[in-house]
């Protein structure tokens, strides 16, 4: 069983989302997929995010 | 406090400015722009008296629009910048504007606002210059709001 892992981060600081193309308020969780992991380290080391615990989703179709 | 270390100092020639009509593609007009300047949005705020006491009730009310006035290299193409500021002026275009003073890059800070260009852009000269020819352009906006690029 194949499953997909989906990283979260919640906005600390209002950000604009550039994969979003809107503006993020603190307190919101969002995906940061269109950044590499070296910016997201950046954002995370300048607390404008923090991680959230991992979701694992399971794949559409997939066996609980 | 002691003095701001020079690794923080953000020096005003890196800005990067960008205009948009939708939000989602943005046209860089770094190339063009010689400076921006924001004014108002002050917050109005009301003063009230009462029979005691010297000093007003000092109230906290809403904020005004702000106007982004930028200078801009004239010229002539009819897809540049000039033509477009122009045409979105004379067609009361809805348009983004944002800018950057340490460039647009992921943890910079960026302002942002929605609104009109209200000025025409028509050129001015002077006989004893040799510089580019500028056109000052007026954004006026609801609000520049602040926020980290990510």
């Amino acid at each position: 069983m194949k499953k997909e892992k989906s990283k979260k981060y919640r906005v600390l600081r209002r950000i604009w989302h550039s994969g979003e193309h809107r503006g993020v308020e603190p307190g919101e969780v969002v995906s940061l997929d269109h950044l590499n992991e070296k910016k997201i380290e950046f954002l995370v080391k300048s607390g404008v995010v923090e991680p959230v615990a991992e979701e694992v989703k399971d794949e559409p179709g997939a066996s609980k | 406090m002691s003095q701001v270390p020079a690794s923080d100092v953000v020096v005003q020639s890196e800005f990067a400015i960008e205009v948009s009509e939708d939000g989602t593609t943005w046209t860089d007009i770094s190339g063009y722009a010689n400076s921006v300047k924001p004014d108002g949005g002050e917050r109005d705020t009301g003063a009230l008296y009462t029979f005691d006491g010297d000093t007003a009730v000092v109230t906290a009310g809403k904020r005004k629009p702000q106007t982004i006035e930028m200078d801009i290299v004239y010229t002539e193409g009819a897809n540049d910048i000039t033509a477009m500021l122009q045409g979105w002026y004379e067609n009361k275009t809805l348009v983004y504007l944002r800018y950057a003073p340490k460039g647009m890059t992921t943890g910079n800070w960026q302002f942002q606002g929605q609104g009109y260009v209200v000025s025409p852009i028509q050129p001015e000269g002077d006989a004893t210059s040799s510089d580019a020819v500028l056109v000052t352009v007026k954004f006026v906006v609801s609000a520049m709001v602040q926020s980290v690029q990510a």
